[in-house]
């Protein structure tokens, strides 16, 4: 059975061992570019966020390749996100698709309503066994860990580069080995090989003292996925930042699995400063996080914060009107820059933002202003 | 005797009666802010970030407009979920927090968490008068006589009084309900949408009157039976709406749709509400399946009339067309 999921950045590779590991096939729709982008805005409701539109399309791309078991995360929480699989499956049914979408219900991962959908997938029996359920949901974590570590090592490593893409071609080859790595020996032994990769590229002459730090966070399809965010985090790391992420999948999931202290303590963070605005419940979104993480870097020391979301997002425009405050008030000495991004695609407007953002950073880092 | 602040936005035009009377049972004289007008919506937009919606907007105006009149208390609810399983919109429950971090020189925020699926109303009326410094007797007794009221506040809206008329009623002290003349027309209008958007004359650019001069009934969602919604309305098999504003929009639709009395929908809502942008997908769909002429308006800042004006005359004018036909054919 051929089974399609949409994009979400880099993360490909923990989905389609999740179809591979049940037994079905997975479709992969090409990573997100302008042209296949168009179908999906043709069909979206006009102010809906982006990710809608983004998944929509690939959604679309794989029906017309032939697919028809779609699959697509929900989450029941106050944000849009919910109703995502329900109005799509609305939309491509009007299109004279006789299709339903396949939900993964991820509000809760401990209420183990996943198991079903894993079972629901692949009907052959050899599969549906709890033994491989585990083994799955094992190399779906652990191929989402090798992600997020070779994420985090890009863009630690991409200001330090030599030689002009290296580093987006280390990535490139590590995202690769961890999609055909099939064992559990072969996924350990690359969580060693990839901070070596990482490590051999070759540096420039730019020192640590130098080169400021920006933590990037927000809403997680944007932040992850490249295209929607116009390769920000590339951007950044070719200005000379040391680019941290705030998301990751892997985040999200143990978050979801109950077993995140790191957001736990970001919501410590901001439920800590009630008393200035920061938010007491999860409003959907990563906005509790996102305001955490502020307070967090803040503390730490980070240079700059970069928060992206898509344009009329609930939860991260609440998050971004906190934040904004703070800094207009000096409540945290830490400047942030927001982004939202819909389908717009001129990229001009957004260098030089981020030109001038990252030209402050410099001179606040080298005691200028 | 201490003033509370009753910002005139948002939930006030769901549960003006509710608040006003439990305030005023706890011995608080209650102020509203002034109807909202240009000078409001400039004052709010110094504070508010540009992306937000309008009421948001409007919101911060007239908590500055209460500011200036020098209330004791700010009344600022976190309405989280009015029935079970639900849930408002995000920013509906990070109302207090984002208010706090964004208005400096507050006055006392009293703030009112209602979480129907964590625990009923009336504690949370209790924590308000115990914060208040009353006791929980007079505080539960209190928010019982608002009930009281707030129950013949929705009789009279369900009468077929607009929203002004049954704020004003709901406060005598009768409890008949007095009959009211009803406009005769050959037309009615459904305007569909969030209660601050419909009832606000000043977001909608006064939809509501100007449907009447166009010889047409409007008839809004309050206007409605009360019984119309059962539980939560279905999206697909496997998805039940979980926002408790959308609730009410998609039940009433559905009846309208059902029941067949209006010749036409006017979906209000406004600019970047992220509910609203699906939940206007789906009712796209729907009025096209069960044939009924649908049109949504859109409302920002945007102060020029004749944009709505036309698009509103040409809907009503389509109908009546709609209506010759049939009856020729």
């Amino acid at each position: 059975m051929m089974v399609a999921f949409p994009h979400m950045g880099n993360n490909w590779p923990a989905f389609k061992a999740l179809c591979e590991c049940m037994g079905a096939q997975a479709f992969l729709p090409q990573a997100n570019n302008d042209r296949q982008i168009k179908c999906g805005l043709r069909e979206s409701p006009e102010w809906v966020c982006f990710p809608f539109k983004a998944t929509l399309s690939n959604l679309l791309e794989a029906l017309e390749a032939g697919t028809r078991t779609l699959l697509m995360p929900t989450d029941c929480g106050p944000c849009r996100f919910g109703f995502y699989y329900a109005v799509q499956e609305r939309i491509l049914r009007d299109l004279g698709y006789k299709v339903s979408v396949k939900h993964l219900p991820q509000g809760d991962l401990l209420t183990f309503e996943w198991v079903t959908f894993l079972r629901s997938i692949c009907r052959d029996r050899r599969y549906s066994g709890i033994g491989n359920i585990i083994r799955t949901a094992r190399i779906f974590l652990m191929k989402a860990f090798l992600i997020k570590l070779a994420e985090e090592c890009e863009g630690m490593t991409r200001c330090y580069e030599r030689h002009h893409g290296d580093t987006t071609s280390v990535l490139k080859q590590c995202i690769a080995s961890i999609d055909s790595a099939r064992t559990f020996g072969q996924l350990r032994r690359l969580k060693v090989k990839i901070p070596g990769v990482f490590a051999n590229i070759k540096r420039n002459s730019r020192s640590r003292q130098d080169v400021p730090v920006v933590g990037m966070t927000g809403e997680i399809f944007m932040t992850l996925d490249s295209f929607a965010n116009h390769d920000l985090k590339r951007k950044l790391g070719e200005m000379g930042c040391e680019v941290r992420m705030g998301v990751s999948l892997y985040d999200w999931v143990t978050h979801k699995l109950h077993i995140n202290f790191h957001r736990k303590y970001l919501e410590y963070l901001s439920r800590k400063h009630k008393r200035i605005g920061g938010l007491t419940m999860d409003i959907g979104g990563e906005a509790l996080w996102v305001v955490g993480e502020y307070i967090d870097w803040a503390r730490r020391g980070f240079d700059g914060f970069v928060h992206v979301y898509p344009f009329t997002c609930m939860p991260e425009i609440t998050a971004k009107s906190i934040i904004m405050k703070w800094y207009e008030d000096r409540v945290f000495d830490f400047p942030p820059l927001f982004l939202g991004f819909d389908e717009h695609s001129g990229e001009t407007g957004l260098i030089t933002r981020l030109e001038a953002y990252v030209d402050l950073l410099k001179m606040r880092k080298n005691k200028k202003i | 005797m201490k003033t509370i602040g009753i910002p005139r936005s948002l939930l006030y035009y769901k549960y003006f009666p509710l608040w006003k009377t439990f305030f005023q049972e706890l011995g608080l004289r209650v102020v509203t802010s002034d109807m909202s007008d240009n000078s409001i919506l400039e004052n709010g937009n110094r504070y508010a970030i540009d992306e937000i919606c309008i009421p948001l907007k409007l919101y911060y105006g007239h908590l500055e407009n209460l500011i200036k009149k020098g209330v004791d208390y700010v009344f600022v609810p976190r309405y989280v979920s009015t029935s079970f399983g639900t849930y408002m919109c995000p920013k509906f429950l990070a109302l207090p927090d984002m208010i706090k971090g964004t208005v400096s020189e507050l006055p006392t925020l009293i703030e009112m968490t209602v979480d129907l699926r964590k625990k009923p109303e009336f504690v949370s009326a209790m924590e308000v008068g115990i914060k208040l410094g009353k006791s929980r007797i007079h505080a539960i007794r209190a928010f019982l006589q608002a009930m009281k009221t707030q129950k013949r506040f929705l009789a009279l809206m369900e009468h077929g009084y607009t929203f002004h008329e049954a704020v004003r009623c709901s406060e005598l002290s009768t409890s008949s309900i007095p009959q009211r003349k009803e406009q005769v027309a050959d037309m009615a209008i459904a305007v569909i949408g969030h209660a601050y958007n419909v009832h606000d004359s000043f977001i909608n650019m006064d939809i509501l009157k100007k449907l009447k001069e166009l010889g047409v009934k409007p008839v809004v969602l309050e206007n409605l039976p009360a019984n119309i919604s059962n539980g939560r309305s279905i999206i697909n098999d496997t998805l039940l709406n979980y926002w408790g504003n959308e609730e009410e929009i998609i039940s009433a639709m559905n009846y309208l749709f059902r029941e067949r009395k209006i010749d036409g929908i006017v979906f209000l809502c406004s600019f970047c509400c992220g509910p609203d942008s699906l939940i206007d997908e789906i009712l796209t769909r729907e009025s096209k399946k069960n044939n009924v002429p649908y049109i949504c308006i859109v409302l920002d800042e945007h102060s020029g009339q004749s944009g709505m004006v036309t698009r509103i005359e040409a809907f009503v004018d389509m109908i009546t067309r709609k209506s010759r036909f049939v009856e020729v054919t």
